[in-house]
């Protein structure tokens, strides 16, 4: 229950309503989507891009924010920020922090399942 | 009526995240409308090719193709339809919300997406939709409208053009300018050369504009070509023309008009004035100008019967100038709305006298007042002028003379005792008799003509009255009280007319022939010599009228015995 402050529930309970039968499909689009976004983004980290940094931080953090997922989104937001001015600092250390957030939360949208 | 999300709308969402794309989709199915996902710029395009939609949503960055760029190629694609497209935006920079706007874009939603707001957004921009539609749909209208009314006046101007045409306009003693639609100013000019080699011009100002100010111009030059190539005087001509504008025309509706009549071989012009303003004829003589103002009530205003045909004759010499216009002239306004004003115009034509080129001096003034921002001018303008010419109809004659008019004719027209007891058959002779164009001129002499025929015939021939008894104090009374008592008692008697028309190119000559069924008189006794006093002597049979009638008549022969009176009258359209 401890990784349950990692998503905001009025967030989802809203979405929940507004998406009825297709919430599930909602949940499993939103982690398909994002561990494929989170993959590309650790070569674009690996591969001092910053660019492809840039893009796929911005696509993680709208669609986070989009279900709730208020603290991948500000640490998406970092990222992002800094890939565009081309002034990443600690970004294995960001993006293990990161990692570890997307997984609390794909734990925890398990649970709404 | 309620313009809102009543009708569901056609939203495209173009949205790379198909997360984002999921929750949007929902929120707009959620709303009422129909929602088109596609997940990049390329698709969107694409997707509103195939089904153009009501709103576009579009997010700004996106793979393959941008919302930016996509905006940019939709708004090329269309540039009448007002189709919303609403960015889907977590920048918050001003740049790149500027940006947004400028590719095309009507305004954004931040993310994460507020339901509320999207879907308010949604019915804001579906009712600026509906409204944008609404006034394209109107102004397709309003321009279909106009097209169709610019369509109809060509049709009606053409119509108008074979109706009027040039008449003689084109001859070299007159100027004339006309406005090109200036029968939808209700301004007219026809001019036609009448047979007898007359010059008959007439300038309308029809109350009002347009399709209401047009329709009059078709009688009235019908009218007037009609008649004018029928050698019909001018004032029959206007008689008859104010008579159909009076019939057809509502009330309030009428035209003020000039009418011109040249007289060529006798160097004259009459002319009618009805509610124009003054004509101007300059003397060459006296260097200046003669007035002629309006001394008649517009065509169509009266009555036939109280109309009056009268005119103003003038004698004039070559080189006498007559200057008519419609009071478009001193009308015409420029930009400030400022008149021309009649002052102004006088004004020319007194500084510009004898010059030839007053007309284009006046008409160059008036123009330079309208300005050039001004098409719809209103001025009409005629100058004529009295020139040594002998012009001939372009028309023939002969041929217009036969149609639909009397020219060669005769008739047989017989009365009985029954009839002519109470009937006067000279009503219904002057009838027959006016329908020759021409010989209603003539009517006055005509008629005395007829009715001395007619009461020899019926008052000495059938009921053999003496004229003596009409000499005595009180012999008149006398006389027709026997006359009607004898018509009373009448049992056998007729009174016979035989009436004869060959038309010439100048006029005609009309033979009439009376004969009654009485005994005829001593007729080798009375030898008629009416310009003798020895006529007055035979007054016992036929009064005076002989002297009167033969004064009138080219010849009058009575046939044996006496009760068998022929005359001939020659008449011609000059008269």
């Amino acid at each position: 229950m401890s990784k349950l402050h990692a998503i905001d529930s009025e967030t989802l309970d809203s979405l929940k309503d507004l998406l009825g039968e297709n919430f599930n499909l909602l949940i499993e689009t939103y982690i398909g989507d994002s561990s494929e976004r989170m993959s590309r983004l650790k070569e674009a980290i690996k591969a001092d891009d910053d660019d492809g940094v840039c893009a796929e931080a911005h696509g993680i953090k709208g669609s986070s924010r989009n279900i709730g997922a208020v603290v991948i989104g500000d640490l998406c937001e970092v990222l992002e920020t800094q890939a565009r001015q081309q002034a990443l600092v600690d970004k294995e250390e960001q993006f293990a922090a990161l990692e570890q957030a997307f997984a609390d939360v794909c734990e925890a949208l398990s649970a709404y399942l | 009526m309620r313009i809102d999300a009543e009708d569901p709308l056609k939203i495209l969402i173009a949205e790379d995240s198909a997360t984002d794309r999921l929750i949007l989709e929902s929120i707009v199915a959620q709303a009422g409308h129909v929602p088109i996902g596609v997940a990049d710029g390329l698709e969107a395009i694409a997707a509103y090719k195939m089904t153009p939609p009501d709103i576009v949503l579009l997010d700004v960055m996106m793979p393959n193709m941008g919302g930016i760029e996509a905006a940019g190629q939709i708004r090329a694609l269309n540039n009448n339809d007002f189709i919303p497209i609403i960015f889907l935006t977590s920048l918050n920079d001003p740049e790149s919300l500027v940006k947004c706007l400028e590719s095309g874009g009507d305004d954004f939603i931040p993310k994460p997406y507020n339901r509320v707001v999207l879907q308010s957004k949604i019915k804001a921009f579906g009712r600026m939709r509906s409204m944008h539609q609404t006034v394209l749909a109107q102004k397709e209208q309003i321009e279909a409208n106009n097209l169709h009314l610019i369509q109809e006046q060509t049709v009606a101007k053409q119509v108008f053009d074979k109706i009027a045409h040039t008449g003689c306009l084109d001859r070299g003693n007159i100027r004339h300018y006309m406005s090109p639609l200036a029968v939808f100013n209700g301004d007219v000019l026809v001019s036609e050369v009448s047979p007898s080699g007359n010059m008959l011009v007439l300038l309308g100002d029809f109350t009002g504009h347009g399709l209401p100010a047009a329709i009059g111009s078709m009688p009235l030059a019908t009218t007037f070509y009609g008649m004018v190539r029928k050698g019909f005087s001018m004032s029959d001509v206007l008689r008859e023309i104010n008579q159909k504008l009076h019939e057809i025309l509502p009330v309030g509706f009428f035209c003020c008009a000039i009418c011109v009549d040249f007289n060529f071989k006798e160097s004259s012009v009459k002319i009618w004035n009805g509610g124009l303003p003054e004509a101007f004829l300059y003397r060459k003589s006296t260097e200046d100008y003669q007035l002629i103002g309006s001394g008649n009530l517009p065509l169509g205003v009266m009555p036939s019967k109280n109309f009056t045909g009268e005119s103003v004759t003038l004698d004039l010499e070559y080189g006498d100038r007559l200057f008519m216009w419609s009071d478009g002239a001193f009308e015409a306004r420029n930009k400030r709305g400022e008149m021309f004003g009649e002052k102004r115009l006088h004004q020319i034509l007194y500084q510009n006298k004898d010059k030839d080129t007053l007309f284009d001096d006046i008409l160059r003034r008036v123009q330079q007042h309208i300005g050039s921002g001004e098409k719809d001018d209103d001025i009409s303008l005629v100058e004529i002028e009295m020139q040594d010419l002998d012009i001939k109809p372009s028309y023939d004659i002969s041929s217009e003379r036969r149609k639909g008019s009397l020219a060669d004719w005769s008739m047989q027209f017989n009365l009985p005792e029954s009839s002519l007891k109470g009937f006067d058959p000279l009503p219904l002779l002057m009838n027959v008799m006016s329908e020759v164009p021409g010989l209603k001129q003539h009517r006055t002499p005509l008629y005395t003509i007829l009715a001395e025929l007619y009461a020899n015939a019926l008052e000495h021939g059938v009921l053999g009255l003496s004229s003596s008894l009409k000499a005595t104090s009180g012999g008149f009374t006398e006389f027709y009280t026997e006359k009607n008592e004898r018509l009373k008692s009448l049992t056998e008697g007729t009174v016979g007319f035989t009436l004869e028309h060959f038309a010439d190119d100048k006029g005609g000559l009309l033979k009439i022939r009376v004969k009654d069924s009485g005994p005829g008189f001593e007729f080798e006794n009375k030898t008629i010599r009416p310009e003798g006093d020895e006529v007055r002597e035979n007054e016992d049979y036929f009064g005076r009228g002989f002297t009167l009638m033969n004064s009138l008549c080219e010849s009058l022969i009575v046939h044996p015995p006496g009760n068998d009176i022929e005359v001939a009258y020659r008449w011609s359209h000059d008269a």
